[in-house]
């Protein structure tokens, strides 16, 4: 690094500690702010006309991964090219790892749930898979507390519509790639092609209550 | 942690919040149902009888008393709750709505609303700046995320026809919009959910394009 | 609220006495019903378990007088849409479904003027006192109301008044309005439509520009000096001495047409709704048509209206004509068809802003009169010196309240016309009807946003009016007084000036 942009460097966190809500880490409070007005207060999401996902308790590479996907016009489902798109174009490079920091360590309870009367069939399936159909159980890579690690997303608590878009999703074509080597076909894709309508509900369902 | 246990029912009421977000007021979902056994309403002719002499015959507004007509229930049954708790405390919503919602009974509320939105609304094509209708659209449509300024359609939709508890906007009076989001940014109805903090950060000339562009909307 | 004091438009004799030279006066409207003190009890013991969480419920909209008024009796659009839709709303007397609550509403209201005080210019010396006479300068004690006002049942609604007045004749019926009215839609367009049932030409008119008893000025003395000549409309002649029957439309909030036909109560009748018979106002024969249309247009806090608004009577006038030397009643006459045909044409315009803490209003309303005195003319019976005379009166002004709470009113009024020197005699002999001058009126209403705890429901309107003439009955110069405390002293048109201290009172 040069050595006069590691003195801006060493100045922005100087005032970033020291005053906040000016400077940079105004700025830093300003965009995280500006992402609640849609994600929710907490990060719990928020259902508006549009659903926008929690990210409250995301895995900070998830995250930073999704961001640069995005930003790089590879996330490819609707909403995210309607909303994120542009949202993101206003994020400097160098806020993201701030933000994303900032949502991995917010807790709320999950903000809405699925139907219940699926949850037991869900539970089934996170935790033994669906072996008939080559499904293996999500909690080898989310974690038994389904929130996962690293690269692989937390999924406890999320929104019920928004898994199951998700997962049905890749039935459609989206997000078939893998967001770090892209020319990869994307982990969830022969496993989300598997499941059945009922499956992807019943999980979901599951999920949407873990907290 | 166990599920919470939530009945199909319950959980078939579209749209609306039952669950606190952050600390703001619960409200009551709204199910057409709702009100039957309480005291018996007709609601076109309670509209007919208590409403229409501010809002006009049809409701779709008069003076400053905006369009009700097509908005949705749970929104309509939303603001009586802030009118009551005077939450909506503009100088007109303190004067008129204050006194008009203690005397809408929570029985039929739902009833009521309902009935209004089934009513079709009528766009206001009234005295916005037409020539900022495009701003105004790209406005609502993009928000202006340099600005951390949200795209207003992820709550009110592609056409600001809402959802729920987010109102219709489309087709309402200029003058009505550009007060309600003037007066956010100055401080009033302050615990409106996100719009205080959107609506201040929001120019004037921000808010005619805006406002223009929604009146003008079928 | 000044009950009808009415003008006799074809006076001939300008010296009427008494009463019949006041001019009539707006009565402000209280449809928040607020109990009469006999039934206050009542209205207390009947308040039950309402949701509503104000004190003293009885309001039938619930809502404070500033929704309907600027500064009572000046009325908002929402007050001109309650009155159009026929003073039913809010109301709970219905089993159609509407009713807001269980809760019973009292359409009662009472109106009282505990102190007033009016002092002319010029003061007489030592003037003469008839019996129920009033100095100049009197503090006493203005009229006292009992309305019967809001939804009587269903869709009939109404204003209604009855008045006790001092000095006066005891009650006598005053501004009646009573309407029945719906609301529908005709090809997707609003339109409430209804019969209305009346004593005063111009009352069910939702504007306060016509002089049919909420025009400014808002309140007048009792015992000030008027001015003799006024068209029949703007003059309010016929205000409680004709009963009247009509229909109106209020078409997309926009339109307003009425239609309507009145007929003069006769002697008897005149005697048992509290009218001296006797006091010269003349009468008409037959029906006299009525008719008025408006357009307004209201945008966010503002609205404008123009209109137009007409009558046409078949005026009999009294046989008090020095020159009826056979003495042959006008009444005859109007049997074998001879009358004075009267036709009135008016012009009216209102420019309303209605801001978060002020307001202002602007009035325009002219008057066109045409006079066909067949038999004023006639030598035989009347005394006018021309066979057709024309009168005109004009008023404007304009109202600035701040704060909801403080009334300023300045209006310029004139009435000018075909000089007679037989109708209009004055003390320089040229026959002219010209009066004009200036009200000024200023006022403090300290409860339009509510009243006190014990009793929300109670306004007041505390104010002063100054009355200035340039012009009087004829002439700036000397001329004789109507002030009958006065009793045919000589003034200037100054002299009549008047300043009017009330305390109007509503509970």
């Amino acid at each position: 690094m040069k050595a006069s942009s590691l003195r801006l460097a060493v100045q922005a966190a100087v005032l970033a500690v020291l005053i906040p809500g000016t400077g940079v880490a105004g700025e830093l409070q300003d965009k995280i702010d500006y992402c609640k007005n849609c994600h929710g207060a907490s990060g719990q999401g928020f259902r508006g006309f549009y659903t926008a996902p929690r990210l409250a308790g995301q895995q900070v590479q998830y995250l930073e991964n999704q961001f640069k996907a995005i930003s790089e016009h590879r996330r490819d489902n609707p909403i995210a090219k309607k909303f994120m798109v542009p949202v993101l174009e206003s994020v400097p490079l160098g806020m993201r790892p701030a933000i994303a920091k900032h949502f991995s360590e917010l807790d709320p309870r999950p903000a809405d749930g699925g139907p219940g009367n699926l949850v037991a069939a869900g539970k089934k399936i996170y935790e033994e898979g669906i072996p008939d159909e080559n499904v293996p159980a999500c909690a080898a890579c989310h974690g038994p507390d389904a929130k996962g690690s690293d690269m692989v997303p937390r999924l406890a608590g999320q929104f019920y519509p928004y898994l199951v878009a998700q997962l049905k999703g890749w039935g459609k074509g989206y997000r078939s790639k893998d967001p770090v080597n892209v020319t990869d076909d994307n982990t969830m894709l022969p496993i989300a092609t598997a499941m059945t309508g009922e499956q992807i509900a019943a999980v979901s369902a599951y999920l949407s209550y873990q907290r | 942690m166990k599920p919470i246990k939530i009945t199909v029912a319950a959980l078939a009421i579209a749209c609306s919040s039952v669950f606190a977000l952050a600390g703001h007021a619960q409200v009551r979902s709204c199910n057409a149902g709702a009100g039957a056994e309480s005291w018996p309403i007709e609601p076109d002719k309670y509209v007919t009888r208590n409403c229409a002499f501010c809002h006009g015959p049809g409701v779709q507004g008069r003076a400053v008393a905006p369009r009700l007509a097509g908005q949705h229930a749970d929104y309509i049954v939303k603001q009586i709750e802030y009118f009551r708790d005077k939450s909506r405390n503009g100088v007109f919503a303190l004067r008129y709505m204050s006194h008009v919602a203690v005397q809408i009974q929570p029985d039929y509320e739902c009833e009521v609303a309902a009935y209004i939105e089934s009513l079709p609304p009528e766009p206001a094509a009234d005295n916005g700046n037409k020539a900022l209708v495009p701003v105004g659209e790209a406005l609502f449509q993009g928000g202006s995320p340099g600005d951390n300024i949200p795209a207003c359609i992820f709550c009110h939709g592609q056409e600001g026809q809402g959802v729920g508890r987010f109102p219709r906007l489309g087709g309402l009076s200029y003058n009505y919009l550009q007060r309600r989001l003037t007066q956010w940014g100055e401080g009033f109805h302050s615990n409106a959910e996100i719009m205080p903090g959107v609506a201040s950060k929001l120019s004037p000339d921000q808010i005619e394009a805006v406002a223009s562009y929604l009146s003008y909307v079928k | 609220m000044v009950s009808l004091r009415l003008r006799s438009a074809c006076a001939h004799n300008e010296q009427s006495a008494g009463m019949a030279g006041l001019v009539a006066s707006v009565i402000p409207r209280l449809y928040t019903a607020a109990f009469g003190l006999a039934a206050l009890a009542a209205g207390l013991a009947l308040q039950s378990q309402s949701a509503s969480a104000l004190p003293a419920y009885a309001r039938q909209t619930g809502q404070t007088c500033a929704t309907c008024h600027t500064a009572f009796p000046e009325l908002t659009p929402f007050g001109r849409q309650f009155k159009l839709m026929g003073y039913t709303s809010g109301g709970t007397r219905c089993d159609d479904g509407s009713a807001k609550s269980e809760e019973t509403q009292i359409p009662l209201a009472v109106m009282a003027w505990p102190a007033t005080y009016t002092s002319y210019k010029n003061k007489a010396a030592n003037p003469t006192s008839p019996p129920n006479s009033i100095n100049d300068n009197d503090w006493l004690p203005g009229q006292f109301s009992l309305f019967v006002a809001g939804q009587y049942y269903c869709n009939v609604g109404g204003f209604a008044q009855m008045t006790y007045d001092r000095p006066g004749n005891g009650f006598s019926w005053d501004l009646t309005d009573i309407k029945y009215a719906k609301t529908t839609t005709v090809d997707g367009i609003p339109m409430v439509y209804g019969i209305a049932a009346t004593n005063v030409p111009g009352i069910s008119d939702p504007w306060n520009t016509l002089n049919a008893g909420f025009n400014f000025p808002w309140i007048v003395s009792e015992v000030a000096p008027t001015p003799t000549a006024a068209t029949m409309l703007g003059g309010n002649t016929w205000g409680g001495r004709v009963g009247g029957v009509g229909a109106y439309v209020w078409v997309n909030n926009m339109f307003y047409a009425e239609i309507a036909s009145y007929g003069a109560l006769d002697p008897r009748a005149l005697t048992d709704v509290g009218v001296d018979p006797t006091d010269g106002t003349a009468r008409f024969s037959g029906g006299a048509p009525y008719w008025r249309f408006a357009a307004e247009k209201t945008w966010d806090k503002n609205s404008l209206m123009i209109g137009t608004f007409g009558m046409y009577a078949n005026v009999t006038p009294t046989n008090a004509g020095v020159g009826n030397i056979l003495n042959i009643p006008p009444q005859a006459l109007a049997l074998g068809g001879v009358t004075d045909p009267f036709l009135d044409i008016g012009l009216d315009s209102q420019y309303q802003w209605i801001g978060e803490h002020n307001a202002v209003t602007v009035r325009a309303t002219y008057v066109w009169e045409h006079q066909k005195l067949n038999v004023e003319y006639n030598p035989l019976i009347g005394t006018a010196a021309n066979p057709t005379d024309e009168l005109n009166d004009l008023n404007i002004n304009a109202s600035y309240i701040y704060d909801r709470k403080i009334s300023l009113t300045v209006g310029y009024f004139a009435t000018w016309g075909t000089s007679d020197t037989g109708l209009y005699s004055n003390y320089n002999g040229n026959g002219s009807p010209n009066s004009n001058g200036w009200n000024f009126d200023l006022a403090y209403l300290p409860f339009m946003d509510g009243g006190p705890d014990l009793w929300p429901w109670f306004n007041a309107r505390i104010g002063v009016l100054y009355t200035h003439y340039d012009e009087f009955n004829g002439t700036s110069g000397l001329n004789y007084s109507t002030n009958y405390a006065t009793n045919n002293a000589l003034v200037k048109a100054s002299g009549n000036d008047t300043v009017f201290f009330y305390t109007w009172l509503m509970f």
